[in-house]
């Protein structure tokens, strides 16, 4: 009686080992750890550098800037008292350049006992009115040594100090009716606001000399600035007033990136409030993002983008580039390209869950090619901790490429596909756009699901053509994969990825997708703002 | 109390395996002696994380033999010392401590002096260390305290020689918990909000009770109070939307007009650029219409007094406003005050120091000088 038992059992175990073989889990192929942190600590990440040494620089919520020494698995004070932390670059073993609220700061530890002496002002070229939401972030360098810092605006959850830095000007309310007379200024001030001077600005700041350019206006809150490696200085931007989920911006010079309350700090500005401008003639004024995080299903907060420097260390990712989310627990890669001109973008998860804390703020690579993750909350849903994602030498079967073509996508993977999972089925797309208006987030709109109506393989099994039915500029196209394979067995690994098409290959770009343009038949799902309070804004 | 003879003796310090060997016999010894001569119970203290001692408090009777056995258990992997000094000296010896600079390593961080009744020298983390002592025939509350460089303000106990002890009353000075990871003494700051300041401010925690604001944007002192300094807690708990409190009692305020200028009618372009830290204290750079300026502020005479040391690069003349309605006491080491207001002569400028004399109490009145 027992032996069939037995023997059906180990059946069971055996069907059970062979799908475990070829399920996708990312950590088959990356180990995940938390780092010991201090007792005492509290450890909300703002900012990671690592030095050429390996040595990591940390900052967190209090103001501190902790050194770890990898190798005898030591934390060291570096700095105190800076006003929230927010980004950091390593300069040499020694110093480092830090953005806090009040300005960009250079911490030299100018004697060698491991502690900063020297907290010099870099830029503090821009305005705080004091207001909790005007977090500051970046820099970024540039090749050429210039950095870009990214100003948020304040929030009308609360009212300015009442002593300022920086002139105050709003074409609605005075500062004495911010301080004065609070309730009614808050109807009148925006739901975000830009009341001193930058507020919503990416700044340029010589490398050499300290100069300061306003660059681009129409940001949010833009954490956090980065270059991917052709060069393209990249923001993330939160979910909110005027933008219908989050984005991913190719900041240019001179572009105004959508949010209008920093519009007034235009040196030509003469239109009086953004707020009372028509949204076609902001929509015109507008450089479109390069593409959006759709909130409730790719990110509903994303934060640092960070360029795979590695060379390989870390997978076969090598200079494309990783984004934080800081709202779910997940790491996203963003593939930018260039489209009759226009920046467009795919995004995809690529670590997700397993063991990864949420609230991922900030990405850091170690010399070794490990990639260091600082979580955060700040209150809002989150996580604390810095953990250590390390490559484990194996490729998984992954998405590595994804570009319009003239009528659909080329799509490449990390390695060669089973032929067979390669079918018009397995490509579920969606297709919709998020409408610019100045309420906060937005419904998917124009909802549609175009089909692959031919396939056609690449130079390899790697690469493939998908051709689409219908290919409109102007919406978001979110591919779900169904059952795709590595001729290795390996199933897909990440199988959901959000392609932004701003421009066809043609160079047709999209109609106004604002109030009143909608088609008239609404699509019936809303994705619209799930975790919208939860989030930092 | 001067009259007694102390006895102090370190029994181990570190006892690394080579060493614990050689000083066995000795030990052994010494136990036998303390065994012989009081059968006093060994009286355990731990230094532990947060720059605490364990034991707070502890009772002995006047001439009785006092054992000690202290334990560096402190996670955060600290150096800490145990001195015992004489009632009231604690900060005293904390201080000549500090004073002792390089050589205090050679004795482990304990001072000379007749203050110091009784000292474990400085314990490595996770080793331990005996002592045994004749407890004063006087009565009192002795401290004992930790004089490595920064622990003194919080790390303390007292040892009552023939006092009731009380349970349940604090220490007579208040050990604020340090909301970091590592040791913040006096003097130490933070850039924050402040009230009645500029949104760029910063919060001067000197050594003492007295706490200096000081505005980034104006350049120059705003305000000084009194008290454990500021309460972070609300900004911290959130995304920074609560506010900074002040802990204590504001003494001395000041608008936000430029004091130091090229000249008493035209306010200056200044411009911030930062400090460096000079033993902690915040040396302040700026510019004054493109003169480059350097600004030490520090406590002087126990706190009683605000002394700013300017570096001028300049040999113009200098001139420093003190506007009418500040309650405080201002002299300076060079030029002189006359209606608030102080000339400093050509050349004179490149190094003075401004001293405010920092009221004790809040302000009742007006008294500007």
């Amino acid at each position: 009686m027992i032996r069939p038992l037995a023997a059906s059992l180990i059946a069971l175990a055996f069907v059970a080992t062979q799908t475990t073989a070829t399920a996708a889990s990312i950590t088959d192929h990356y180990t995940i750890e938390k780092l010991p942190l201090p007792k005492g600590l509290d450890p909300q990440v703002g900012a990671l550098a690592v030095a050429p040494s390996g040595k990591l620089f940390a900052a967190f919520h209090r103001g501190e800037v902790l050194t770890w020494d990898p190798e005898h698995k030591h934390w060291h004070p570096f700095a105190f008292g800076l006003h929230e932390p927010l980004g950091m670059v390593v300069i040499s073993e020694r110093e480092v350049l830090v953005m806090q609220r009040p300005e960009l700061t250079r911490l030299t530890d100018t004697d060698g006992d491991g502690s900063a002496d020297l907290y010099e002002t870099v830029c503090d070229d821009f305005g705080i009115s004091g207001n909790y939401h005007e977090f500051n972030f970046g820099p970024a360098r540039d090749a050429k040594g210039d950095l870009y810092i990214g100003l948020n605006v304040a929030s009308n959850g609360d009212k300015t100090e009442k002593e300022v830095r920086g002139e105050f000007r709003h074409f609605g309310v005075t500062h004495e009716d911010v301080i004065g007379n609070w309730k009614e200024a808050k109807g009148k001030i925006g739901r975000m606001y830009s009341v001193v001077p930058y507020r919503g600005w990416v700044l340029k700041i010589d490398g050499k000399t300290g100069a300061m350019t306003p660059f681009a206006s129409g940001l949010r809150s833009p954490n956090s600035l980065g270059f991917d490696a052709e060069g393209r200085l990249l923001v993330c931007d939160n979910q909110g007033d005027w933008l219908g989920s989050s984005k991913l911006h190719h900041i240019v010079e001179g572009g105004f990136h959508g949010h209008p309350a920093s519009l007034v700090w235009r040196a030509d500005w003469k239109l009086g409030n953004p707020l009372k401008l028509p949204v076609a003639e902001l929509d015109k004024l507008r450089t479109r993002e390069a593409m959006f995080f759709p909130q409730s299903i790719l990110a509903n907060s994303p934060t640092q983008p960070l360029l795979d420097t590695t060379g390989g260390k870390f997978g076969p990712y090598a200079n494309q580039v990783f984004v934080g989310e800081m709202n779910i627990s997940r790491i996203m890669r963003v593939l930018p390209e260039t489209v009759a001109g226009q920046t467009q973008a795919a995004g995809i998860p690529f670590f997700d869950k397993n063991g990864l804390t949420q609230g991922i703020n900030r990405l850091a690579f170690a010399p070794d090619g490990a990639l260091y993750v600082g979580q955060t909350h700040l209150s809002w849903a989150g996580g604390e901790g810095i953990q250590k994602i390390t490559w484990r030498g194996t490729v998984p079967m992954d998405v590595h490429g994804f570009s319009l073509s003239k009528d659909g996508f080329d799509v490449r993977f990390t390695k060669p596909a089973d032929a067979k999972t390669i079918t018009p089925e397995a490509f579920k797309i969606r297709r919709y756009y998020y409408e610019y208006h100045e309420a906060y987030g937005a419904d998917t709109d124009d909802l549609s699901n175009p089909v692959v109506t031919k396939i056609t393989p690449g130079k390899d099994d790697k690469e493939w053509s998908l051709t689409l039915d219908s290919l409109k500029p102007g919406y978001v196209y979110e591919f779900t994969f169904k059952g795709i394979k590595g001729a290795d067995g390996e199933e897909l690994i990440n199988t959901l990825l959000c392609y932004t098409c701003n421009r066809l290959r043609d160079g047709s770009a999209p109609s106004p997708q604002i109030p009143g343009t909608a088609p008239k038949k609404p699509a019936k799902e809303s994705t619209k703002g799930k975790a919208k309070e939860e989030k930092p804004e | 109390m001067d009259g007694n003879a102390i006895r102090m003796t370190v029994v181990s310090h570190q006892p690394t395996p080579w060493s614990f060997r050689m000083i066995r016999p000795l030990l052994l010894c010494l136990l036998l002696a303390v065994a012989t001569l009081q059968a006093a119970d060994t009286i355990t203290i731990k230094a532990v994380s947060g720059l605490q001692y364990d034991v707070k408090r502890f009772a002995v009777q006047p001439g009785t033999t006092v054992a000690i056995l202290f334990i560096n258990d402190d996670a955060t992997d600290m150096p800490h010392n145990l001195v015992f000094t004489r009632p009231g000296k604690r900060m005293d010896v904390v201080n000549a401590a500090m004073a002792m600079g390089a050589d205090a390593i050679k004795t482990g961080f304990v001072p000379p002096g007749p203050d110091v009744i009784a000292a474990i020298p400085e314990v490595k983390p996770h080793a331990e260390a005996k002592l045994s002592f004749t407890a004063p025939t006087e009565k009192g509350i002795y401290p004992y305290v930790c004089t490595y460089p920064g622990h003194g303000l919080i790390m303390f106990g007292e040892m009552y020689v023939g006092l009731p002890m009380p349970t349940e009353k604090p220490l007579v000075e208040k050990e604020p918990s340090n909301p970091h990871a590592f040791p913040l003494t006096r003097p130490y700051l933070y850039r924050l909000f402040m009230p009645d300041s500029n949104a760029a401010s910063v919060a001067i925690m000197l050594p003492g009770d007295l706490n200096l604001c000081w505005d980034a944007a104006a350049c120059r002192p705003r305000y000084l109070w009194r008290g454990a300094g500021v309460d972070i807690s609300a900004y911290w708990k959130g995304n920074g939307s609560g506010r900074v409190k002040l802990v204590g009692e504001k003494v001395w305020s000041a608008g936000s007009g430029s004091p130091l200028r090229l000249s008493q009618s035209t306010a200056p372009v200044v411009d911030f650029k930062g400090y460096a830290l000079v033993q902690g204290y915040p040396e302040f750079r700026y510019t004054i219409d493109g003169i480059a300026v350097k600004e030490l502020v520090k406590e002087h005479d126990g706190g009683r007094e605000l002394v700013s040391s300017f570096v001028v690069d300049s040999d113009k003349p200098l001139v420093y406003v003190v506007d009418a309605a500040q309650n405080a006491w201002f002299s300076s080491s060079a030029g002189s005050f006359r209606d608030g207001v102080l000339n400093v002569p050509a050349k004179q400028g490149r190094s003075f120091s401004i001293t405010l004399l920092a009221p004790a109490n809040a302000p009742a009145g007006k008294d500007a000088k």
